[in-house]
């Protein structure tokens, strides 16, 4: 599903130039759940901005379900986002002047999705993230582990084919966590493809495969199944 | 320490030049305007300030009435009224005649050197007293107890004999029947720009009652109930109550009636500093001006100088987030709130101070060409004023501390743990108010947008506007000082033999000079029918070549001819004054006659109605008397245009039959437009403060636009990653603003219809409201809407949105 080759990316001041990710390559094939780990400055935010289609790389090659995306423009890009991928952050980044309901919503009105339509999916994922009851709530008034549920739930309203997750446990206590990756794994299981930024070893333990990162270059990559 | 503030302070500025350079051009223009228009609204209130007991001295006026209504105003009372008054109401301690001589103006003669005199009155004695002027030359006792005395201005002194101590000097006022000779027994200082009546030279009211060839010209005489000519005021004892004057004047003007001095009318007292702002009646001596306009600038220069500050506020909170970063740290490293407090203020101080020095430097831009479309005197005191450069300091200091005062305590209360973790986000505090405050500044600009265009729309439709009389191509001769009757016919018949001049004709007056160059009576009426109401009605003197040459058309009866003679008594009349007789059929009023001056007339022909004034005032009741003699204007039309040679041609014939007389001249059809001047210069203040308003308003929503794209800057990070197009935040971030600017119009369009209802009243003549007047400008208000906030949302909206999400 995802194919990228000697990935790299820099930052520029105007004195020094920093690299964030160095010639970096991996796959990932569909359905598999991945976890990506490092030390912070590693690159693995750049990295997940960079597959999300929210940044541009600066060389290599990014194939994304069998194109090249590379060299897409903003529009483009967006568009393939609002159809394939789901964010999930780790401030949950709800909006704060919008309802549980409106917040999951909001995907379904950009892809164009007709309003009766629109209420039976939100309808259907809330119920699946036991969210249901909190959907005329705004976001203040949720606990931390309620506002990342309906945070993937928003993620997921649009049936991505990719979930990326940027440390989506690290704003909650571990059992609110633990919910959380229960809900992730369900997910994969459904079909979804996740890739996971994360500094938990236990959370990377839901995982099918480790990608271990230092100075923008992958370290190690261990299989867990 | 205050030194250390001021550094961090120029380079904090410095470094967010573009802010800076915003708040300094939006509280410099702010500045400027305020500072101008308070000196214009100062001015304009200050009228007869100069005279001692000013509060005490009362113009007398005239109403017409019908029934009880006032159909006329008339500044001008016959001129026994002073005295008489005096004689019979004891709060009146003094009065004084001012009677204008030789309106539009009269030739006067130096030794050789001959020239016109304007704004020339007979006065008695006590003028000088009430009005404060004193002699800077002459005796000051017995003054003006004599005919044929005059006292002139130092500038007139000046003009026309290269000195001011003249007195005993004589001024010559050349006639062709006989001159009348002034002796200058004083010079006085000239009539400062603040009064309603200015003038070049006085001379003594005697001169009205004893000289026979004055006599002759103005046909005064003693208790002339029959010509209300005269400007009239008079003094009241000190403490008298100007409540039970009125009344007195009440009961006398009813003794008047019993008397059979007057009838229908009733004289109306109207304290003098009351004059310039407050009155509007005919024969005014100078176009006054108007306590509405000067009121609604005033209120404009307010909400201008109270938006820049705003604006201000506005623009330096949504840096918050920016400056929030540098708060928090400075609080952990030790700062006090007092501290940060100072130092946001100093900011505020050092910006300003530096707009006021742009404020400056636009005021002194802007000065001469304020002055001349304020109306101002072009000698205008501005930066001599002490109360310019207060106001200006109020502005620096106060508005520096109230602007810096909010934008220090809500960026210094910021907690630093809040801030330095990244939680922190503005709160909603203030948000209705901003908006509040941006619905008012546009509210003010759609008014004065809509009104800038109605003006305009009313002054084309004036110019426009079919006035049934050819004004252009002519010029109008003012007459020369000597033997103009005896020579005229050969001056017209060398004109005439010339190919490029069609017509010659001579009136007392020409269409577009001031109503004060036409007589009133209002005593006319058909022969045998007692009038149940009095109008004034309009009398002038013309020829046979009149009515062909000005275009106006004849309905019924024939013009004055070959035959006609001033013995035979004829008049041609209007349908106005048929009108007012309640004559419908023109025919029949044909050899019908009149009575007016103890005479009858007969009607010997009815033209159409033709705007002898600007279409503003409504059409007069004309009534146009044969005269052959050249005592006023001689009217030259050309076949082609008023060229510079056709100029030449008639100088140069006025040269050789009265040598030694000015040439004074002017175009009739310029002389027309000046009476638009009022509407032209109330168009351009209005679009200037237009301009300013729309700057300043844009800069308030662009104070709003960064303070609250500022505030959602996550939230459309959110939405571009979930999947909203560029577009989509265009329109999310461009209808908030546009929804509050719709506020403005709901609240603006109501007020306005109702503002410029009410102006067109001033207008006899006026357009229909077009809904195109009103959809227009706020069309134009939108596009500059999303002009301003423009740059700004795309900013936000290409912005890339992971900027926004970095918690880190």
């Amino acid at each position: 599903m995802i194919k990228i080759k000697d990935l790299e990316k820099y930052y520029k001041t105007e004195e020094l130039q920093t690299i964030a990710l160095n010639k970096l390559s991996f796959e990932v094939k569909q359905g598999e759940f991945i976890a990506v780990m490092g030390p912070s400055g590693c690159g693995k935010s750049t990295l997940l901005n960079i597959l999300g289609m929210l940044d541009d790389s600066d060389g290599g090659s990014f194939i994304f379900n069998g194109e090249e995306v590379i060299n897409y423009n903003e529009r483009k890009r967006a568009n393939i986002r609002k159809h394939n991928i789901g964010f999930v952050f780790q401030s949950f980044n709800l909006i704060d002047q919008l309802t549980v309901f409106e917040n999951v919503e909001l995907p379904l009105i950009y892809t164009g999705v007709k309003k009766a339509e629109r209420k039976k999916k939100v309808h259907e994922v809330l119920e699946k993230m036991q969210i249901m009851h909190r959907r005329k709530h705004f976001p203040q008034q949720l606990s931390g582990g309620q506002q990342q549920r309906v945070a993937v739930a928003r993620a997921v309203v649009n049936d991505p084919k990719l979930i990326l997750a940027d440390e989506p446990t690290g704003n909650l206590d571990s059992s609110n966590g633990n919910e959380v990756m229960e809900l992730l794994t369900e997910l994969n299981n459904q079909g979804a493809t996740i890739i996971m930024v994360t500094h938990s070893e236990h959370d990377a333990k839901y995982s099918h495969r480790i990608i271990r990162m230092l100075d923008g270059q992958k370290v190690t990559e261990n299989s867990l199944i | 320490m205050i030194q250390n503030y001021l550094k961090i302070a120029l380079r904090n500025l410095l470094k967010n030049w573009g802010l800076t350079f915003i708040n300094i051009i939006g509280l410099a223009t702010g500045f400027a305007i305020t500072l101008l228009i308070v000196q214009y609204v100062q001015f304009e209130r200050s009228y007869e300030n100069t005279h001692l007991d000013s509060d005490r001295v009362v113009r007398l006026t005239l109403n017409l009435l019908t029934g009880n209504s006032v159909t006329t105003q008339d500044s001008e009372v016959y001129p026994p009224v002073g005295p008489k008054l005096q004689a019979e109401v004891p709060e009146v301690e003094a009065y004084t005649r001012v009677y204008a001589i030789g309106e539009p103006n009269s030739p006067m003669q130096i030794g050789e050197q001959q020239f016109l005199m304007k704004d020339l009155y007979a006065v008695d004695a006590d003028f000088f007293r009430m009005f404060n002027y004193k002699l800077m030359y002459g005796n000051e006792k017995d003054l003006f107890k004599k005919p044929n005395e005059a006292v002139i201005t130092e500038s007139t002194a000046l003009k026309y004999f290269n000195r001011t101590d003249v007195v005993g000097e004589v001024i010559k006022s050349p006639g062709s029947n006989g001159d009348i000779l002034y002796s200058v027994v004083g010079v006085t200082h000239d009539s400062p720009p603040n009064t309603h009546l200015k003038f070049d030279m006085l001379i003594s009211y005697p001169t009205m009652l004893a000289d026979t060839e004055m006599l002759r010209r103005h046909g005064e005489k003693k208790d002339n109930w029959d010509n209300n000519n005269s400007y009239m005021y008079v003094q009241l004892i000190k403490g008298a109550d100007y409540n039970h004057f009125t009344n007195s004047l009440e009961a006398f003007s009813k003794r008047l009636v019993d008397e059979k001095k007057i009838k229908s009318e009733a004289i109306i007292g109207q304290k003098i500093a009351d004059i310039h702002l407050y009155s509007k009646k005919t024969f005014e001596p100078e176009a006054n001006g108007d306590a509405n306009s000067v009121f609604f600038l005033f209120a404009v220069a307010l909400l201008i100088i109270i938006s820049a500050f705003v604006n201000y506020i506005n623009l330096t909170t949504s840096q918050a987030l920016d400056r929030a970063k540098e708060v928090g740290v400075k609080k952990v490293l030790g700062s006090t709130k007092t501290q940060l407090r100072i130092q946001f203020l100093v900011e505020s101080i050092v910006i300003n101070i530096l707009a006021g020095c742009v404020a400056l430097v636009l005021v002194l831009i802007g000065k001469s060409h304020f002055l001349s479309l304020s109306g101002l005197p072009e000698n205008f005191v501005l930066f001599g004023n002490l109360s310019f450069w207060l106001l200006l300091l109020t502005f620096i200091i106060l508005g520096g501390l109230l602007s810096g005062l909010y934008p220090a305590f809500v960026l210094s209360s910021f907690k630093p743990s809040a801030i330095l973790k990244g939680s922190f986000s503005h709160s909603d505090k203030g948000t209705l108010l901003r908006k509040g405050l941006v619905v008012f500044q546009f509210a003010i600009t759609i008014i004065l947008l809509i009104q800038t265009f109605t003006v305009n729309e009313q002054i084309d439709f004036m110019r426009g506007l079919d006035r049934g009389v050819n004004v252009q191509k002519s010029i109008v001769v003012e007459a020369p000082t000597k033997k103009a009757t005896e020579n005229y016919s050969v001056f017209k018949q060398n004109l005439l033999a010339n190919a490029n001049i069609k017509a010659v004709s001579l009136s007392h007056t020409v269409p577009g000079q001031p109503s004060g160059s036409l007589t009133t009576t209002a005593d006319i009426h058909i022969t045998g029918i007692t009038p149940d109401e009095y109008h004034n009605f309009y009398l002038t003197f013309i020829d046979k070549d009149y009515i062909p040459l000005l275009g106006v058309e004849m309905l019924t009866g024939s013009n004055f001819d070959e035959s006609t003679t001033r013995e035979k008594r004829q008049v041609i009349v209007n349908e106005e004054a048929l009108r007012r007789w309640n004559i419908t059929n023109s025919e029949k009023a044909i050899n019908n006659k009149i009575s007016f001056w103890g005479s009858e007339w007969t009607i010997k022909g009815v033209v159409k109605n033709y705007h002898q004034q600007s279409p503003k005032s409504p059409l007069l009741p004309m009534i146009h008397i044969f005269s052959n003699t050249f005592r006023s204007l001689a009217t030259v039309q050309f076949v082609g245009g008023t060229s510079s040679d056709n100029l030449t041609l008639v100088k140069e014939e006025f040269n050789t039959v009265y040598p030694g007389s000015a040439f004074s001249y002017f175009f009739m059809g310029q002389e027309y437009d000046k009476q638009f001047k009022i509407e032209d210069r109330f168009k351009n203040v209005f679009m200037i403060l237009t301009a300013f308003s729309i700057l300043i308003a844009c800069l308030g929503l662009l104070g709003l636009a960064s303070f609250s794209i500022s505030k959602r800057r996550k939230e459309i990070g959110i939405r571009k990653v979930i999947g909203a197009s560029t577009a989509n935040i265009l329109i999310l971030l461009s209808t908030d603003f546009i929804k509050t600017v719709m506020i403005s119009v709901i609240i603006s369009v109501p007020l306005t219809y109702f503002l410029i209802q009410n102006w067109l009243k001033n207008f006899a003549f006026k357009i229909d409201l077009h809904l195109w007047l009103f959809i227009l400008p706020i069309l134009l208000v939108l596009v500059l809407v999303i002009f301003s906030i423009g740059v700004k949302t795309v900013q936000t909206a290409i912005a890339n949105p992971i900027n926004s999400l970095k918690t880190e």
